[in-house]
């Protein structure tokens, strides 16, 4: 009995493990710009000694305690989703399936998505400025359903536009009207 | 500056008129002449500044009214009477120069292929809708308008947002829309064709040729609004709070103990108030709701002061959902909603007279089982298997262990779930866009999964909760495939 994640053909196709890299580079980009700037003006506002607040200690008592608490709690999440990186990239892969493209996703929540060709309307390939740096793009299959939400992010470029055409080659033959 | 009746504002690029079918020629002589459809080329009716400007009016007056009455010292207290009369006076001549500069330039144009709306004085703008893609036409009537005799007539053609043409006079308005609903299936005939089978009536929306399937009795709505969720928590959250200061108070002998019921019953009041309008609105929202079958689709009328008409080709429907509040079991009352894609301003809220996703806001077995007939004759729900859940997945929800389950035929997938409110949803495998299945790592250990069905629309309830692992595999890959081969021809012959 295959289980529910197994592949529905003989093998699920995975996507580039260069993925890993754009996995922890954003990671650290998104805590470079954002996390460590928050975490400075909040030890800056609530400084025990000579920060902007320091005229008024009764405003936030354990300032110092839900600062570190907060940040250690960061800095763990970071560190084990850089850890985790690798296999939740090779978790990413996808089938196809006679008439429909299936999809699957995950490490602890698990997700399998079936997007039917002839329900396919736009098949979209996008690349941030990460993805471009190693080659790789996002192929998103939008269907009339804003639910769907079915995209295999980190293909190679070239098999990315190849997935795309082949998508709206077949959406197009097997394609029914709403 | 007035610009000449169909000329464009100088400056403006004038449009080419949509070149004539060149097919004419080629199209065999059964073709009769008589079918070319004729330009209709209209504006909106000229009582629509008095319509728009209305609103502006009323809540100015309102306002300056509440001011004078509350006997406010700062500000406007000393003024005179005739000064209120000129700001009044002044808002309602704004009012009716906007009103009027925006209906002088707005037309629309309903030609062979495409229904044409050109608005803006400053910024032109045109909107196209082709008559293949039209979703559903309404005709929404508020009280001014209804007044007046004018009707608002609101286009759906798949966008997240729909056309308005307003104010039409009723008549109008209800010609357009058939006309609108016969070009969506296809028929080549003009407006004025269309007027033909078109009633006049003020307080229903029935034609001659329109069969009635259901309609909803006053003290039905009542008895739906009575025992409604919304109703208990609008209680509930009064007097909870209330409750809970009266006993601590007493508990603790606090001398302000003594005073919680006299606050109590003057708080009371407002909330009787509250309770007492949200009855009114949901029955006027509601009343005289009317689904029936027209040649066109199905209509929804209901309305007591706003009238709402709602048309929706049958086709176009992509899934529907039947729910039962809690207390509504003992009743054996339910409330069926339905999916069309483009009705992106839809409510579910059933006290407004917004477009709203219903198809009968409280219904009998017997009620809903003709709505259901209407919409597709050839379901079969009472022959589908139900499939729950295996047995530990009453850890995952001990409320709703038992009503949790699908079910699948031929032409339709069912899925039920829910406690507080109990809901069915019906989804057609043709109307599949996608299906998904999905695990967290507690229903990994107990072999249990989710399997969510995506369609177009705005409920999102779709979905089989807990179910064993093994077979959401199955179901979701044989979805999958039925989707594609399903077509929905058979479902509603």
């Amino acid at each position: 009995m295959p289980g529910l994640f197994s592949p529905p053909a003989d093998r699920w196709i995975k996507i580039s493990p260069k993925y890993v890299v754009v996995r922890i580079l954003g990671a650290i980009i998104a805590n470079a710009l954002f996390w460590v700037p928050v975490s400075l003006i909040w030890a800056w506002v609530f400084a025990p000694g000579g920060g902007a607040l320091s005229g008024v200690p009764a405003v936030a008592p354990f300032a110092t305690q839900v600062q570190w608490f907060a940040a250690g709690v960061g800095i763990v999440w970071f560190v084990w989703r850089v850890y985790r990186a690798g296999r939740y990239a090779r978790s990413w892969s996808y089938a196809e399936r006679g008439e429909d493209l299936c999809i699957t996703r995950g490490l602890w929540y698990k997700n399998l998505t079936i997007v039917p060709y002839g329900r396919l309307q736009i098949a979209k390939v996008d690349a941030g400025p990460l993805d471009r740096l190693l080659g790789l793009a996002t192929v998103t299959l939008v269907t009339a359903s804003a639910h769907s939400n079915a995209s295999i992010p980190g293909l190679p470029a070239a098999e990315a536009e190849r997935l795309r055409d082949r998508l709206i080659e077949v959406g197009d033959t097997l394609g029914s009207g709403l | 500056m007035t610009i000449p009746y169909g000329q464009e504002p100088p400056g403006y690029p004038t449009p080419e008129p949509p070149a004539p079918y060149p097919a004419t020629q080629q199209w065999p002589p059964a073709q009769p002449p008589a079918t070319t459809v004729r330009k209709v080329e209209e504006r909106a009716h000229p009582l629509t500044p008095l319509v728009r400007g209305w609103f502006a009016v009323v809540a100015v007056a309102w306002a300056m009214l509440q001011e004078r009455l509350q006997g406010r010292t700062d500000g406007t207290a000393g003024l005179p009477w005739w000064v209120f009369v000129a700001v009044i006076g002044g808002v309602a001549a704004l009012g009716l120069i906007a009103g009027f500069i925006s209906w002088r330039f707005t037309r629309f144009i309903a030609d062979e292929t495409e229904l044409r709306v050109e608005s803006g004085w400053i910024s032109h703008r045109s909107r196209r809708i082709s008559y293949t893609r039209l979703q559903s036409v309404d005709v929404m009537q508020p009280l001014a308008a209804r007044l007046l005799g004018l009707a608002e007539v609101r286009i759906d053609a798949g966008a997240h947002d729909s056309t308005k043409l307003r104010y039409l006079s009723r008549r109008r308005a209800y010609e357009l829309r058939d006309f609108l609903m016969l070009r969506a299936h296809g028929a080549q005939v003009s407006v004025d064709v269309a007027r033909a089978q078109t009633s006049d009536p003020i307080f229903a929306d029935v034609g001659h040729a329109d069969r009635v399937i259901v309609t909803v009795a006053p003290h039905e709505l009542l008895l739906g609004a009575l025992v409604s969720h919304d109703l208990l928590s609008l209680i509930l959250g009064f007097a909870v709070p209330v409750a809970a200061v009266w006993v601590v108070a007493s508990y603790f002998g606090h001398a302000a103990a003594a005073a919680i019921p006299v606050v109590a019953l003057a708080g009371g009041v407002p909330m009787l108030l509250s309770i007492g309008q949200y009855f009114a609105r949901r029955v006027m929202a509601q009343f005289n709701f009317t689904l029936a079958e027209t040649g066109a689709g199905l209509r929804i009328t209901r309305g007591l002061t706003n009238l709402t008409s709602q048309t929706v080709p049958v086709r176009r429907i992509q899934s529907i959902r039947l729910s039962q509040p809690l207390f509504w079991r003992p009743l054996r009352r339910y409330r069926v909603d339905l999916e069309v894609l483009g009705l992106g301003e839809a409510t579910r809220n059933e006290s407004t007279s917004k477009v709203s996703t219903l198809l009968l806001p409280i219904g009998t077995r017997r009620q809903v089982d003709a709505a259901l007939a209407a919409v597709w004759p050839g379901l079969r729900l009472d022959a589908i298997r139900y499939v729950r859940s295996p047995r530990p997945a009453i850890l995952f929800d001990p409320l709703s262990y038992s009503w949790n389950s699908f079910g699948v035929d031929d032409d339709v997938v069912v899925t039920r779930r829910g406690w507080l409110t109990r809901h069915q949803s019906i989804v057609p495998h043709a109307r599949l866009q996608s299906v998904a299945a999905h695990q967290g790592p507690l229903e990994r250990l107990m072999g249990l999964a989710n399997v969510t069905f995506h369609t177009t629309g705005l409920l999102h309830t779709h979905s089989v909760i807990h179910m064993n692992a093994d077979l959401a595999r199955r179901l979701v890959y044989d979805e999958a495939d039925r989707a594609m081969t399903s077509r929905d021809g058979e479902l509603l012959r």
